[in-house]
């Protein structure tokens, strides 16, 4: 279990739906509009190789609950079937608190919009039979696992949107270099070959260290990362003198917004263009999202996206 | 405006407090939450804008609204004398303004660069601003002589335009005259509300308890007009070859302010006085005689010579050399009405001759001396020259020189005499005729006409005294005129087809008493009864001297040279040519107007001073001289509620706190919505830093 230190002084705070609430019925109808057959799933069944064991999580389909485990060991265990293609599709999501942002024209926090999108691929993906799982990147309090098991169905669904539902943004990627590694490494065991990882961030306020382990999670999975951004760190909107602070890590800068407007658009596009090429780099995608857009088209450049790498 | 006044506008001292607490303040800005810092540049912080202004319009709206707040602590803020007219249960009113436009009236109020008759002319006009449909209005001048400007009327604009053309003169004052008249004038009016106004400083000659109609109140509201006048004036001064004599009128103020500051020197001014040596009280009078710029002669002028004829002889070298030019007396030393301290020096051979043609035998007196006439004359002082003639002359150019001419009992006059005098009265000539029992006697030939048209004979009266009825000629002189013993009268049995014999009073039974009749310029007026007292006792009555005076008034405004008082009427032939002028020194003047009567044309002098009259080519100079009732006035007696505050006011404030609340709440709704607007400006630009959704 890995959690994310929370910096002294910075309180944890509930997420800021605004009108991105309520999440299932905001998702389904993102969902509602985007073409779900984007491929045949391969149930798991009969004809299938086992694929291993798990601890058993409330949810679970019961069915495959490993009986013999039970009796041996005494331990709920699920067991695992491994089709020739894994088709899972994990939402990797950024909790830090850069992800609870919401500027004055978006419709709720970043991370709010994130979920969003992640629960309408959530439903897609349950929708064409595909297992779909859930990450955390960052601390997470009310989330107990950082990588919550695949599960098929509509209760995997219901399980990861009472996951999002519940979670909260807070403390910094960079404060806890090793927790992310252990974060991603999870992800990485549990996301396996041919899987579909989508990383949603803000990718502003992660170290370049971190890219570097987040670039390994795509090799062999289809990895595409979505940077959602504000309107206002979209568009730099502010005016006159502003000091500014840093939501993670300790930076501080007082400006003129109009006179730096222009250099800072330049810097946020060239640190845009670094992580899409270090993304592209090992075979996924980069797709950009503000959180004032439609969210049925952002999710059609996603589904677009994980076409694109699985071509 | 009081302390507390005074303490509220300081408050809006503090409308430079936003300003300096936005100076003081200078402050980095608060800090925000943004998730891309580290792609922020830094930039260097610029001084300017850390003193300018954030937000022009709050900062107006509070500096407004700091305004506001000493305003409306400081209302109500103004006061004004804006006369304000209170009204009876909202009834209409009627008006009688009687404003005063004599020579005390031009004296600037104290403190202001305004004249008394500039404000009541103003309070007059605040008046009109209060009046209402359905009110009546009547303006009368209390200059005298009194004068109705306005008859009552509703008009308004005539009103305004009647107050437009009032102007000050430096007549005497008649207040109680005028009051008479303006309660004349609104008594038969149907409203309810009848009230006199006056707008004056209530000072006249006689200062008596004012005379008002049954039913009409006298309101006097500005009382700021009233007050002690320190003013000398020249009354008049004359000329007899070298010899100058002058007549000074000080009032009580300034006889009291010359004997606080007695003038150094001799005692009054005298053919001997000249200014002493020394002397350098600049608050002194002086009294000068001037040709032109250049002072002839001059003294101290002593505040015990006043009242008396002040005398000057001109130096032999000033006679020659300014032997046609224009003297004036010039009073220096300043007083609150320095026009009145130059009068123009008149020759005395233009005084106002007259001469009387009495029968020595019959107009005897049993106690002796001087005939009724000549003593009358003396008494009135009216300052005619009076000189008794045997006989009517002949010729017109022997009477030319004389302006009236007074015949007692004439047995009719020759055809030579009728000529010569219809001639010289149609030039300007006023002839009193006095008929009695000699007139039914006229020779073969002899008679009255053109002068009086009429066949004369001497009957018994078959009354005894006069009738009042409409008798405006004697008025307040005619007390015993119903029982004046005559031991006849004269009938007169006019021309056919006469019209122009207007009859000025009658006797009891309606048969003319006193007639008169224009003829060209002058008038002939005739009496039908002598001035003997052993024919009747009229000559005992006060009414000879109402009498004398209407003659001699006549004379004055005819005669061609020779001085009036200012407001004497100066009659002018109907037709031709006629300018009128006054003159000031070294000024030549304006043309001033000529009225037109139905007897011709008159020229009213409203200012003192010497005057150009042209009559078709011939100049004639005249002089309007003061008034000298008009600096021995007083008081007048006003009744109680002439001040009472039911009547209206005068003193209204202008409260402007609702006003000023109402602006003060719409500045702080003004301020409320700029405030809501800005912030919604800021949302669509910058986050707000205490923002629930600021993680």
């Amino acid at each position: 279990m890995v959690t994310t230190a929370v910096r002294p002084g910075q309180k944890l705070l509930s997420l800021d739906w605004g009108a991105l609430a309520p999440l299932r019925i905001r998702a389904a109808a993102a969902a509602e509009g985007v073409y779900a057959g984007a491929h045949r799933s391969a149930r798991r069944g009969s004809g299938v190789e086992f694929g291993g064991q798990r601890p058993y999580v409330a949810g679970d389909d019961l069915r495959f609950l490993d009986r013999r485990s039970l009796m041996r060991h005494d331990r709920l265990m699920i067991r695992e079937f491994e089709t020739d293609t894994e088709r899972a599709l994990w939402i990797a999501m950024d909790t830090s608190a850069s992800m609870g942002f919401r500027g004055p024209k978006a419709p709720g926090a970043k991370l709010a919009y994130a979920a969003v999108l992640g629960a309408a691929l959530c439903r897609v993906a349950v929708s064409g039979q595909d297992p779909v799982g859930v990450a955390w990147l960052g601390r997470a309090t009310r989330i107990t696992t950082s990588v919550a098991p695949a599960g098929f169905g509509g209760a995997a669904f219901e399980r990861i949107v009472d996951a999002l539902e519940r979670v909260e943004a807070g403390g910094a990627l960079v404060d806890d270099l090793e927790g992310l590694d252990r974060q991603l490494m999870m992800l990485g065991r549990r996301a396996r070959r041919g899987s579909v990882v989508v990383l949603m961030s803000d990718f502003l306020d992660v170290p370049d260290a971190v890219a570097r382990r987040i670039a390994l999670v795509g090799s062999e999975r289809v990895l595409v990362a979505v940077q959602v951004l504000d309107p206002l760190e979209a568009e730099f909107g502010f005016t006159g003198r502003v000091r500014l602070r840093a939501i993670e890590g300790e930076g501080l800068v007082t400006t003129d917004a109009e006179r730096v407007r222009n250099e800072y658009l330049a810097r946020l596009s060239a640190h845009t263009s670094e992580w899409s090429r270090a993304i592209e780099g090992v075979g996924g995608r980069f797709v950009r999202a503000r959180t004032d857009e439609d969210a049925v088209g952002v999710l059609r450049r996603i589904v677009q996206a994980i076409r694109e790498v699985r071509r | 405006m009081n302390f507390r006044v005074w303490g509220a506008l300081g408050i809006a001292a503090l409308v430079l407090a936003p300003l300096f607490a936005h100076l003081l303040r200078r402050r980095p800005p608060e800090e925000q939450p943004f998730a891309g810092t580290r792609l922020v540049p830094e930039s260097p912080a610029i001084t300017a804008r850390r003193t300018a202004l954030e937000d022009r319009s709050l900062f107006a709206l509070r500096a407004l609204a700091v305004l506001a707040l000493a305003v409306l602590g400081a209302t109500p803020l103004f006061r004004c004398a804006r006369l304000s007219l209170a009204r009876q249960s909202g009834a209409s009113v009627a008006l009688a303004i009687v404003l005063d436009d004599s020579l005390s009236m031009r004296a600037q109020l104290p403190g202001k660069k305004v004249t008394r008759f500039a404000r009541a002319v103003e309070g007059a006009q605040e008046l009109l601003g209060t009046m209402q449909p359905g009110d009546a209005v009547a303006i009368v001048l209390a200059g005298r002589p009194v004068r109705v400007a306005l008859a009552a009327t509703s008009n308004l604009d005539a009103v305004r335009q009647a107050l437009d053309a009032v102007e000050p003169s430096d007549r005497g004052t008649d207040i109680d005259g005028a009051v008479r008249v303006a309660s004349e004038l609104i008594r038969g009016l149907e409203h309810v509300d009848k009230r006199v106004i006056l707008l004056g400083d209530l000072e006249d000659e006689a200062g008596a308890k004012l005379t008002l109609a049954d039913g009409v109140k006298v309101w006097a509201p500005l009382t700021e007009l009233k007050g002690p006048l320190d003013d000398c004036g020249v009354i008049h001064a004359d000329r007899n070859g070298s010899r100058i004599t002058v007549r000074v009128a000080c009032t009580r103020a300034a006889v009291e302010s010359m004997r606080l500051f007695p003038a150094a020197g001799s005692r009054g001014a005298s053919d001997t006085a000249t200014p002493p040596a020394g002397s350098d009280r600049m608050e002194a009078r002086s009294i000068g005689i001037f040709a032109g710029t250049e002072k002839l002669i001059g003294g101290p002028l002593h505040v015990d010579a006043l009242g008396a004829e002040l005398g000057f002889t001109l130096p032999d070298t000033a006679l020659e050399k300014y032997a046609s030019t224009q003297l004036y007396v010039v009073l220096s030393g300043g007083d609150a009405l320095p026009e009145d301290d130059v009068a123009p020096i008149v020759s005395q051979s233009s005084s106002l001759h007259a001469a009387v043609v009495i029968d020595p035998s019959q107009d005897r007196v049993p106690t002796g001396g001087a005939s009724l006439v000549e003593q009358a004359f003396h008494s009135l002082e009216l300052g005619v020259q009076l000189a008794p003639m045997p006989t009517i002359p002949e010729q017109s150019e022997e009477l030319s020189a004389l302006a009236l001419l007074i015949v007692d009992d004439p047995a009719g006059f020759t055809p030579a005499e009728r000529g010569t005098l219809s001639t010289w009265v149609e030039r300007g000539g006023v002839l009193f005729l006095a008929l009695g029992r000699h007139a039914s006697a006229a020779p073969l030939g002899s008679g009255f006409s053109p002068l009086l048209p009429a066949l004369v004979r001497w009957r018994p009266s078959p009354v005894k005294g006069l009738s009042r009825r409409g008798d405006a000629l004697f008025a307040d002189a005619g007390d015993g005129l119903d029982d004046l013993a005559p031991a006849g009268r004269a009938v007169l049995e006019l021309e056919s087809g006469v019209t122009d014999v207007h009859t000025l009073a009658r006797w009891e039974d309606d048969a003319p008493f006193v007639v008169e009749r224009r003829l060209g310029r002058g008038v002939a007026v005739s009496m039908t009864l002598p001035l003997s007292s052993q024919e009747s006792d009229f000559g005992l009555r006060p009414a000879l001297f109402s009498m004398l005076e209407r003659v001699v008034h006549e004379a004055q405004q005819r005669f061609g040279t020779g001085r009036t008082l200012v407001g004497a009427k100066w009659s002018m032939a109907a037709t031709g040519n006629a300018t009128a002028r006054r003159l000031e020194r070294g000024d030549q003047g304006q043309a001033l107007a000529i009225d037109t009567v139905p007897t011709g044309r008159e020229f009213v002098p409203g200012r003192a001073g010497l005057h150009e009259l042209v009559q078709d080519g011939a100049t004639t100079m005249r002089v309007a001289e003061l008034d000298e009732r008009e600096f021995r006035t007083v008081q007048v007696e006003l009744p109680p509620e002439a001040n009472e505050g039911s009547l209206g006011g005068t003193t209204a404030q202008v409260d402007f706190s609702p006003q000023v609340a109402l602006f003060l709440l719409a500045l702080l709704a003004a301020e409320l919505a700029v405030r809501a607007a800005g912030r919604r400006l800021r949302r669509g630009g910058v986050p707000v830093a205490d923002a629930p959704h600021a993680p």
